[in-house]
C-alpha cells in the first residue's frame, strides 16, 4: 500500500512539473517570439537607415568628389604659393596661384593586342608674385601637347616617356610670332631637364579660317634632341563643326627618325565646350626602313569636360590599318580620364 | 699679367652706360665662343687646341641689378680619361644650353652662375686612344649631360641699346665618370642688342 502511494504521489510531482515546464516552455516560445519580432523590426529599421545612408551617399558622391579635390587644390596652392613667396619673397599681386596637380589615366585595348594602362602625373606650378616681380611671363604648360610630338595626333599609342616633373613656360611675342621657351625639370629614371623652343604663328584668313604652323626645338635627358613641325588649318564651317587639315612632322636626331602624320579631322561640338565629338582620320608614315606608309587610323572620339577643372575623360574607338598586320584592320578602344587638383 | 690688367682697365674705362637690364627687359647677345678643354694628365701628349662654335644669350632684367639668363651653344666638347695602362680622348658635338643668374657688381662688370644641359647632336667620336683603354669610361655618349658654369662678363663698349661684351667662361662638368676630365675654359665675344 505504501509503494502505490509513493508510486501516486510520484506521478503527482511529475505531472506537476510536466505542467509547470510546458508553462515554461509556452511562456518562453511566446517571448522568443515577441523578441523575434522585435529584432526583426530593429534589423528592418537598420536596413532601412543603412539604405537611406546609402542613398546620401549615392547623392552626395559628386559633392564628395568635389570636396575632396577642393580640398586636395587647396594642398596644391597652398604649396605653391610657399614656393612662390620664396622666391619672390613679398606679396606683389593678388591673383590667385592657379598652379594645379594632373594625375591622367590611358587604358588602352586593341584587338589582338595586349591591355594597356598608362598613368601619368603633371604639376603645373604657378608663380604669380615672382612674374609680377620679376616682370617676366611665366604660364603653366598646355598640358606637355607639343612634347608629345606627333604622339599627339595618334590615337592608339600610348604617350612615350612622359614622366613626373614640372616645367614653366617662358613666353614673348616677337612681332607676330609667340616664341615659348620651357624648362622643364624631371624625374625618370634620374633627374633630369629637359627644354623646348617652340615658335608658332596664328594666321587669320576670311574670319573662318585659321593656320597654325609651328616648329618645336627640343632637347630630351634620354632622347635627345629633335624637332616637331606642324602645318595645320582649321575651318570654322559652323559655330559646331571645325574641319581640321593635320599635317605633322617629328625628326629625331638620335635614332634618325622621321615621323608624319597627315589627315584631316572633324570636330563637333554637342554642349558647349563641354563635350564634343572628334572624328579623325590620320595616315601616319615613318622611315623606316625607308620613308613610307605605317598605318591608317580612323576614330572617333568622344571627349567630356565633366566637372570643369576637375574631371574630363575622352572615349575613343579606333580601326587602324597597320603595316605590321599587312593592313587588316584591328579595333581597338581607348580611355584617357584626366584629374586635376 | 701686367698687360691682362691694362686690358681690362681699358675696358672698364671705355663703357659709357650702365649696363644692368630694366626689370622686365628683355637682352639677346650673339657672336663666336673660344673654347679650350682643361686636360691635366702625363698621359696626353697632344695638344689640344682652342676650338670655335657660336653662342647666343637671351636676358630677362630682374631687379638689384641682376637677370637671369639663359645661353645656346654648338660645339664640340672634348672628354678625356686616363688610367696606369692607357687614356681615351673623344669628341661629341652637343647643344650647350645654360640657365644662370647673373649679378652686376658694378656697371661694367657681372658675374654669373648657371647650370648648363647639354645634349649629343649627331655621334661621338674617339680622337684617339693609347695602351689599354678597355676599362676606361666617357660620358661623350650619353645623349644628356649637366656641368656647372661660371661666367664674368665685361663691358668693352656700350650705348643706351647696345654693346659689345666681353665673356669668360668656366665649365665644370657634373656627375662624370671616375678620372674623367671635361672641363672647359671659353671666352666669347658678344655683340648685345635690346629685344624690341
Amino acid at each position: 500500500m505504501k509503494k502505490i502511494n509513493y508510486f501516486i504521489l510520484m506521478l503527482m510531482a511529475f505531472s506537476v512539473l510536466g505542467l509547470d515546464q510546458a508553462a515554461r516552455a509556452q511562456t518562453k516560445s511566446e517571448l522568443s517570439k515577441a523578441e523575434k519580432a522585435k529584432r526583426r523590426q530593429i534589423r528592418k529599421k537598420r536596413k532601412e537607415n543603412q539604405k537611406k545612408k546609402k542613398e546620401e551617399k549615392k547623392e552626395k558622391t559628386g559633392e564628395i568628389f568635389i570636396r575632396k579635390n577642393i580640398e586636395i587644390s587647396e594642398e596644391v596652392n597652398t604649396f605653391a604659393e610657399e614656393i612662390d613667396m620664396f622666391l619672390s619673397g613679398d606679396d606683389y599681386t593678388s591673383k590667385d596661384n592657379e598652379s594645379s596637380l594632373v594625375i591622367v589615366n590611358q587604358f588602352d585595348y586593341s584587338e589582338g593586342g595586349e591591355f594597356s594602362y598608362n598613368p601619368l602625373v603633371n604639376f603645373h606650378l604657378r608663380l604669380p608674385n615672382l612674374e609680377e616681380k620679376f616682370k617676366l611671363n611665366f604660364s603653366s604648360y598646355d598640358s606637355d601637347e607639343a612634347s608629345r610630338g606627333v604622339n599627339r595626333s595618334r590615337v592608339q599609342r600610348n604617350n612615350p616617356d612622359e614622366s613626373f616633373g614640372t616645367s614653366i613656360n617662358w613666353e614673348k611675342t616677337l612681332g607676330d610670332v609667340d616664341v615659348d621657351l620651357r624648362p622643364r625639370l624631371e624625374v625618370s629614371p634620374g633627374v633630369g631637364v629637359s627644354w623646348r623652343l617652340k615658335f608658332e604663328q596664328k594666321i587669320n584668313w576670311a574670319k573662318k579660317m585659321l593656320f597654325r604652323p609651328n616648329i618645336a626645338f627640343y632637347a630630351k635627358p634620354r632622347d635627345g634632341t629633335g624637332i616637331f613641325t606642324t602645318f595645320s588649318n582649321y575651318w570654322a564651317y559652323s559655330p559646331k563643326l571645325t574641319f581640321i587639315l593635320l599635317n605633322e612632322w617629328e625628326y629625331q636626331n638620335k635614332e634618325n627618325l622621321l615621323q608624319a602624320n597627315n589627315g584631316f579631322a572633324l570636330e563637333q561640338l554637342l554642349g558647349g565646350d563641354s563635350y564634343y565629338f572628334l572624328h579623325q582620320v590620320i595616315f601616319e608614315s615613318i622611315n623606316r626602313p625607308k620613308y613610307n606608309l605605317d598605318s591608317i587610323v580612323v576614330s572617333s572620339g568622344f571627349h567630356h569636360n565633366w566637372l570643369y577643372r576637375v574631371l574630363t575623360y575622352k572615349l575613343s574607338p579606333y580601326l587602324s590599318f597597320e603595316r605590321e598586320y599587312n593592313f587588316k584592320g584591328r579595333a581597338g578602344i581607348r580611355l584617357e580620364v584626366q584629374m586635376i587638383f | 699679367m701686367r698687360s691682362i690688367f691694362s686690358f681690362l682697365i681699358l675696358l672698364l674705362a671705355n663703357t659709357s652706360y650702365a649696363s644692368a637690364p630694366e626689370p622686365g627687359q628683355f637682352r639677346y647677345a650673339f657672336g663666336p665662343y673660344f673654347y679650350r678643354s682643361i686636360i691635366d694628365s702625363t698621359q696626353f701628349k697632344e695638344v689640344d687646341s682652342v676650338k670655335t662654335g657660336m653662342a647666343l644669350n637671351v636676358e630677362g632684367g630682374m631687379p638689384n641689378d641682376s637677370s637671369i639668363e639663359l645661353q645656346f651653344l654648338y660645339f664640340e666638347k672634348r672628354y678625356f680619361n686616363d688610367s696606369d695602362l692607357g687614356y681615351m680622348y673623344s669628341a661629341s658635338p652637343r647643344v650647350y644650353i645654360t640657365l644662370g643668374y647673373r649679378k652686376w657688381l658694378f656697371d661694367q662688370a657681372s658675374v654669373a652662375l648657371g647650370l648648363a644641359s647639354h645634349y649629343l647632336v649627331g655621334a661621338e667620336k674617339v680622337i684617339s686612344s693609347g695602351g689599354d683603354s678597355s676599362g676606361l669610361e666617357l660620358s661623350s655618349a650619353k645623349e644628356s649631360s649637366y656641368s656647372g658654369d661660371f661666367s664674368l662678363q665685361l663691358e668693352i663698349f656700350s650705348t643706351k641699346k647696345s654693346a659689345f661684351v666681353f665673356d669668360y667662361r668656366y665649365s665644370y662638368l657634373l656627375f662624370h665618370k671616375e678620372g674623367e676630365e671635361s672641363n672647359h675654359s671659353a671666352v666669347m665675344l658678344l655683340y648685345r642688342g635690346v629685344v624690341p
